[in-house]
């Protein structure tokens, strides 16, 4: 049995360990990935070049010059790094599954992990920031093996609570990062109204036009995209408490219409302002995130 | 509209409650869950809401209307008249279809267009409602011949015939078949809607006749009892049809109350019921079966006495056959019944009774009883016999009775009368020279008991023949045609004559002549030819019987071929020829000699019988006359045994018979010398004794319509006692029952109505009184409404795709 079946979420529920669970991801990941047009993802020097005029002595490869009595420089992918921003979702609304084994929140952080894991281990820097209504945690990016270990004890740590304001925290985030950053998104995207959805998008505008590039993983629970309740249901908001009575059949088609036309809203606005957008639900493989992380990353070099 | 059972409405009326109670009370609580994304749900949640309901109440709606169509097909809805039933079907599913029709729009107008599935369906349902409402709608315009709307109450013109024979007696869970028949037929009448002509008539009923009204009605069913003469039931039918047919009301209905025996249903008459029913086609007719289908019935089925007049001497023979019946409805029951007791009883000549004494007939008491075991065979057959000699003389009533309790015990019993005489009183004639010693010891030595007279042939003229039982006429001379006439008289009204020919028939040339006058051959069995000689070596022939069928042969059958009748040779015996003009098939020739000849010749004249022996019994005194034959030598005693044989074969001659069928005229010889003229008639029906008159030397009496002895007391120097005993004729209660498909076969398929309760007799009713039945029209609509509720129900909760 190859290590791509931990790339379910069902299976890597079984796992406990967040560390372990991020390695045999990216493992079954990148296992599946075959002649990927990604290889060479490593830490390795990618060229040497004759010294010119204007470069940085401290880049001269003395060894190189002992054996050819030449000067050249070498360049070391340390210069095609990025630093990666994880921003985590953490409202209580993220604590949902209706019959899934992961909630939304699991998901998130699973996949997080996994993202941490393959950045640290390109020796990309990335740090975690967790909000709800303001950024609640954070940890500065660095690329350092011992920092992984970090990341995922934040992680784990983290728990969902709270009522959201997207746009706030995006904003917040925004004035936060002063490098042009990869700036990844987890959250269900789930706002009050249709103002609230305008500043949300306004606020990823804004963070996409202070020169970060952002991906947007939009994880909704498979109930959430499918609404499979039959009979008379009395349905609460975790964050707002409020309750409302529904029969469940009757209302599934005008449910999904909505749910895809909110998805196709932000899609579109995405598009718009080249914020690469991830539609997810808890029921889908790890992979296509991966995937959509990767093709990113590439497509900036 | 009638309905046949407006209770089941009213029943389904009150559970269409059901589904509303239920909506009420027992809605489902909602399920409780959490679910963030709230906004999608509360944009819509005013509009789901309003479809939820609607939703709802549409399939309480079709849920209410299911139970109500339900209970409606089952409460029979009929109309009285096609154009009326036409109406209603319009009416029905018109309605039905602008049902769906809307139904129809609403699902057009939905959002959900792109679903053609439920418009087609309705579509399809639409089509297929308007179709019959349409085809209804042009029955009702093309109108038809039937009654006219609201005439479903319209009186009746009806016969309700009871069969009252006595297998209606029958007992089961201790109520009789004609009970149950009289409780149907006072029910049927209080059905009949006003202003009903009714006649309500017995099988043993002539008198058909519409009672003043349902009251009298009913009250005329009570009067009915057991008769045991009844007619058959489709010859009553046939007047009860004709009957009807002369009524003014279009609606005619004749009700036969039976309990489907096949002796009610046998009939002789000309015209079969198949065709009767076809002719009076416009005549519902009604086979209420009442009776049991579990039937344990025996029955003393025949009884055959040897004789019912004997002597002191003789004994009384009697043999019955015993039947035992068994059905349990699904088959033939199994016969293992073990043995059942017989009981014979026999009463006492008494004078002092019959007497009427404080409202009851007081008869003799009975003095001998006799038992016997008897067991069944497997068909259910047994026989008894029983053999009771010495007893005394006069008039004998008794009982053949077998023992213990079944469902009909009216058949368990059988009557009989039998008369004991002191002797036979006999005649012997004789010619002067004739010697009737021989005879007078066959008949001193007989097993039966007589009492001779013996005549000379010229006293015959002064002697009253009537009084004896037999006249045996040794060796005739010149017979004169007023012995001929007064021999005739004498055996014409039950008489029995023995003619013994010889040589006083050839005395005087052409004496032969005598015995073939125009009186003479009136009870002559042959015409005398010639004396024939016997063409043996001395010029003898002998007997030589070559049939044995006779019953004066019976006490030779087991020992033909052993007797030696050559022993007993004839000399000389008369040859014989068929009378002019008369019968051959009257006359049997019992014996024969060994050249051919006949011997022993017998002739039935009225109801009395005349035999000829060709050969004289008498040897003659007179020595100069030949010797004719040696049949009067003892010897092996062959001859005695067949002479004493031919005595009580005439004597055996019943004349008056004392036992008789219901319904027989009983008819008893009144000799005015011996017997009174006058008697007090006591009869079974436990009635004050009524006067009979004798007439023309016979006393006669019709009224024998109930099984049991009828005594007759009369007076003349003392009191003279006679009678009589009826039973029912034999197989009458056979309870062999009909089933539906024998009815079928007797009287047509779809020519009547078959019920055995009175939930059946009312379905049936509904059927041929009304003119249309909904039932079979409100079950289709139902299986619509069915299909649509279920179409709508997994329409609107169909489970999510892939789960």
């Amino acid at each position: 049995m190859s290590v791509e079946k931990y790339l379910k979420p069902e299976v890597i529920n079984q796992i406990k360990r967040l560390d372990l669970r991020a390695q045999f991801v990216v493992k079954g990941f990148l296992q599946g990935l075959h002649a990927s047009p990604f290889h060479g993802f490593s830490v390795e020097f990618s060229e040497h070049r004759r010294y010119a005029h204007g470069d940085d002595p401290k880049d001269i490869d003395w060894l190189v010059y002992a054996k050819t009595d030449k000067y050249y420089v070498k360049k070391f992918e340390a210069e095609t790094n990025i630093t990666g921003y994880l921003a985590m979702d953490i409202s209580a609304g993220m604590d949902y599954t209706y019959n899934q084994d992961l909630t939304k929140f699991d998901y998130a952080i699973c996949l997080a992990a996994a993202l941490a894991y393959l950045m640290i281990s390109q020796q990309d820097p990335v740090g975690l920031l967790a909000f709800n209504d303001k950024i609640r945690k954070s940890l500065p990016p660095k690329s350092k093996r011992t920092h992984l270990g970090n990341m995922l004890s934040m992680l784990a740590r983290l728990k969902p609570h709270g009522t959201t304001d997207i746009a706030g925290s995006l904003q917040q985030i925004a004035a936060m990062l002063k490098h042009r950053s990869l700036v990844m998104i987890f959250s269900d995207l789930l706002v009050e109204d249709e103002s609230a959805v305008e500043d949300m998008l306004n606020s990823l505008y804004r963070l996409r036009h202070g020169g970060h590039d952002v991906i947007l993983f939009h994880i909704l629970d498979q109930a959430e995209v499918d609404f499979p309740f039959t009979g008379l249901c009395e349905m609460e908001d975790p964050e707002t408490g409020r309750k409302i009575k529904v029969d469940g059949q009757g209302f599934r088609s005008e449910y999904k219409k909505q749910i895809e036309a909110y998805r196709e809203t932000i899609r579109t606005a995405c598009q718009q302002t080249n914020i690469d957008y991830v539609a997810l639900d808890t029921s889908m493989q790890f992979d296509k995130a991966l995937m959509e992380y990767l093709i990113s990353r590439r497509s900036r070099f | 509209m009638v309905w046949a059972n407006s209770l089941l409405l009213a029943i389904g009326g009150l559970l269409v409650g059901v589904p509303i109670i239920l909506h009420l009370l027992l809605q489902p609580k909602p399920k409780s869950l959490i679910f963030p994304a709230m906004r999608f749900v509360r944009e819509n949640q005013k509009t789901n809401q309003r479809r939820m309901r609607l939703r709802h109440w549409l399939l309480l709606a079709l849920r209410m209307l299911l139970i109500l169509i339900l209970a409606a097909a089952l409460a029979g809805p009929s109309t009285a008249s096609n154009r009326f039933g036409s109406w209603v079907t319009t009416g029905l599913f018109g309605s039905a279809a602008l049902i769906v029709a809307v139904l129809l729009t609403a699902t057009l107008l939905t959002k959900r267009r792109q679903n053609f599935v439920m418009p087609a369906i309705l579509g399809v349902v639409l089509l297929v409602l308007l179709g019959v409402a349409g085809y209804s709608l042009a029955q009702s315009l093309r109108g038809n011949d039937g009654p006219v709307i609201g005439d479903q109450r319209a009186p009746v013109a009806a016969v309700i015939l009871i069969d009252t024979s006595p297998r209606m007696q029958y007992l089961f869970e201790n109520k009789s078949s004609l009970g149950r028949a009289k409780e149907m037929a006072d029910w049927l009448i209080q059905q009949f809607p006003p202003e009903s002509q009714v006649a309500v008539v017995a099988t043993d009923d002539d008198s058909l006749f519409y009672s003043v009204d349902l009251r009298a009605a009913k009250k005329r069913v009570q009067t009915f009892g057991l008769n045991f003469s009844s007619a058959s039931l489709p010859e009553r039918m046939t007047v009860a049809y004709e009957f009807l047919d002369k009524a003014t009301q279009a609606r005619r209905e004749l009700y036969v109350l039976t309990d489907l025996t096949r002796q009610s249903w046998q009939t002789t008459a000309e015209t079969s019921l198949k065709d009767l029913a076809s002719r009076y086609s416009e005549t519902g007719l009604y086979v209420v079966d009442i009776g049991s289908k579990q039937v344990a019935n025996f029955s003393v089925d025949s009884l055959q006495l040897q004789q019912s007049t004997f002597t002191k001497k003789d004994s009384l023979k009697i043999e019955c056959d015993l039947k035992y019946q068994a059905f349990t409805g699904e088959g033939d029951a199994k016969l293992n019944i073990g043995t059942r007791v017989v009981r014979l009883k026999v009463e006492k000549p008494d004078a002092t009774r019959p007497v009427r004494q404080d409202g009851k007939t007081l008869v003799p008491e009975e003095y001998i009883t006799r038992e016997a075991n008897v067991s069944f065979d497997n068909q259910g057959n047994s026989s008894v016999q029983f053999d009771v000699s010495g007893l005394p003389e006069g008039i004998h009533h008794g009982t053949i009775e077998i023992e213990g309790d079944d469902g009909l015990a009216i058949d368990n019993l059988r009557n009989f009368t039998i008369e004991v005489k002191p002797a036979w009183p006999v005649l012997i004639v004789h010619a002067q020279n004739a010697n009737t010693g021989f005879l007078e010891d066959v008949l001193r030595a007989s097993a039966t008991a007589y009492k001779a007279t013996v005549i000379e042939e010229d006293e015959i003229g002064n002697e009253d023949l009537r009084q004896y039982r037999a006249v045996f006429w040794l060796d005739p001379t010149r017979p004169t045609d007023t012995t001929w006439e007064q021999l005739h008289r004498y055996t014409s009204v039950g008489g029995s004559l023995t003619i013994f020919v010889g040589a006083g028939a050839e005395e005087k040339k052409r004496a032969a002549e005598n015995f073939s006058t125009e009186s003479a051959i009136k009870i002559m069995p042959a015409t005398l030819t010639r004396v024939f000689l016997g063409d043996g070596p001395d010029r003898e022939v002998y007997l030589s019987p070559d049939s044995m069928t006779h019953p004066i042969m019976a006490a030779f059958r087991q020992s033909a071929s052993s007797i030696r009748w050559s022993r007993y040779p004839v000399f000389k015996h008369w040859g014989l020829k068929q009378n002019e003009g008369g019968d051959d098939a009257a006359t049997e020739v019992i014996l024969r000699f060994s050249n051919g000849n006949p011997a022993l010749v017998e002739r039935r004249v009225g109801s009395g019988r005349v035999l000829l022996l060709t050969t004289p019994l008498s040897p003659s005194t007179n020595v100069n006359v030949d010797r004719w034959n040696d049949l009067t030598v003892i010897g092996d005693g062959w001859t005695f045994l067949l002479f004493r044989m031919l005595g009580e074969y005439l004597v055996s001659t019943v004349r008056g018979e004392l036992n008789y069928s219901v319904g027989e005229f009983a008819i008893l010889p009144n000799d005015d010398r011996y017997f009174p003229q006058r008697y007090r008639m006591f009869s079974p029906r436990n009635e004050d004794p009524g006067t009979v008159t004798a007439n023309e030397q016979f006393v006669r009496y019709r009224f024998t319509d109930t099984p049991g002895h009828y005594r007759l007391k009369g007076r003349l120097e003392q009191v003279v006692l006679r009678g009589f005993s009826v039973n029912l004729a034999e197989k009458s209660t056979d309870m062999t029952r009909l089933d539906e498909q024998d009815l079928e076969s007797l009287i047509g398929k779809d020519q009547f109505s078959y019920a055995t309760d009175r939930f059946e007799v009312q379905r049936e009713q509904g059927a041929l009184r009304i003119g249309r039945e909904f039932y079979p029209l409100l079950i289709l609509l139902l299986v619509v409404i069915i299909g649509l509720e279920l179409l709508f129900s997994n329409f609107f909760y169909a489970d999510p795709p892939g789960r």
